[in-house]
């Protein structure tokens, strides 16, 4: 089980509110855990592949060496799809995208995309701090039974089905189709960009730094990442 | 808007260059320079400002992920009244089009 300690921000000298600690113990437990595609075993083996496959980040895929082998406890479809989500992200189009999805199931790639996510922003935020990246949390044994993805899902254009019609943030549905998945990311998101899970959906703010200060970030982020949207 | 991908241009948003300077240190993976800025940050922006700048920035690095994983595509809203700014700034080389055109994956 994850240590009380984990995520100590405070240990290294950094004031991170008390929301966002949470938050990342939370995220880290909730990837230990059997989810509704995945095993807790797995779910913990996509993060060690998404987290291995970010930090070659700077290397061009055919020069990664090293990265772990997963011992059989992701088929490889899981591992190739967490690398690239994690490293190589804004190479992914549709036919790449459709290929991952076929082979995976929708519904455990977005599981899957919703894991390497969390992991990129909470090791981004430890690598800024220069910190050394949490150790992975212990899975948990055993799987669910239960399976069931979203109600009102629908094709909006994007590689997944996503809730349809939505209100809100038009991003934080991306992950919806799960929304085990999309909890489990957005309530970091929510904590970590407006200064409370709540005020990501409300669009109000209330962080410390200024809302204008706060899209200048979130674009220029976008912008070296090469994210259209 | 053009400031956030052209790497000089401003727009007068208070303490814009030491928030360009963290999030693009942080992004490029220069720790030395990005220690010196957290420090310089400091004094300027103050401390808890620093930690929340690089808190979103982190959080955009997983919501970028998101949004290229799953191709999420502009509400039509949105699609609408950013054409001409998607255009001006350069953002439209983003687009997943472009993209496969670009890259081997």
């Amino acid at each position: 089980m994850t240590n009380h300690l984990d995520f100590d921000y405070e240990s290294s000298g950094f004031s991170v509110r008390r929301d966002i600690t949470e938050a990342h113990r939370a995220s880290w437990q909730a990837i230990a855990r059997p989810g509704p595609r995945w095993s807790g075993v797995q779910r913990v083996e996509i993060a060690r592949q998404a987290r291995a496959a970010r930090n070659s980040r700077g290397d061009p895929p055919w020069l990664r060496k090293g990265l772990p082998d997963t011992e059989g406890r992701i088929p490889e479809a899981a591992c190739q799809a967490a690398r690239t989500i994690a490293a190589d992200a804004h190479r992914i189009d549709r036919d790449w995208a459709t290929q991952a999805i076929e082979t995976l199931s929708d519904a455990a790639y977005v599981e899957l995309g919703s894991i390497v996510a969390t992991v990129a922003a909470l090791d981004a935020f430890a690598e800024a701090l220069g910190r050394d990246q949490e150790p992975l949390p212990s899975a948990e044994a055993g799987t669910r039974a239960d399976t069931a993805s979203a109600d009102g899902v629908a094709d909006i254009g994007a590689y997944v089905p996503m809730v349809s019609p939505f209100s809100g943030p038009n991003v934080s549905r991306a992950l919806s189709l799960v929304p085990e998945a999309n909890r489990l990311f957005f309530t970091n998101v929510g904590a970590m960009y407006g200064g409370g899970e709540q005020s990501f959906y409300d669009l109000e703010w209330t962080g410390p730094i200024s809302r204008p200060q706060a899209e200048l970030l979130a674009a220029r982020v976008s912008a070296l990442n090469e994210c259209f949207y | 808007m053009a400031s956030v991908t052209a790497a000089h241009t401003t727009v007068g948003i208070s303490f814009e260059d030491e928030l360009r300077g963290l999030s693009d240190a942080a992004i490029h993976g220069e720790w030395a320079r990005l220690k010196g800025l957290r420090e310089q940050a400091a004094l300027t922006l103050g401390a808890q400002q620093v930690t929340d700048t690089l808190v979103v920035a982190a959080a955009f690095n997983g919501i970028t992920r998101v949004a290229d994983a799953t191709g999420i595509p502009l509400d039509p809203h949105t699609a609408a009244i950013t054409q001409q700014m998607r255009e001006q700034t350069g953002i439209k080389r983003f687009s997943y089009l472009e993209k496969s055109a670009r890259y081997d994956l």
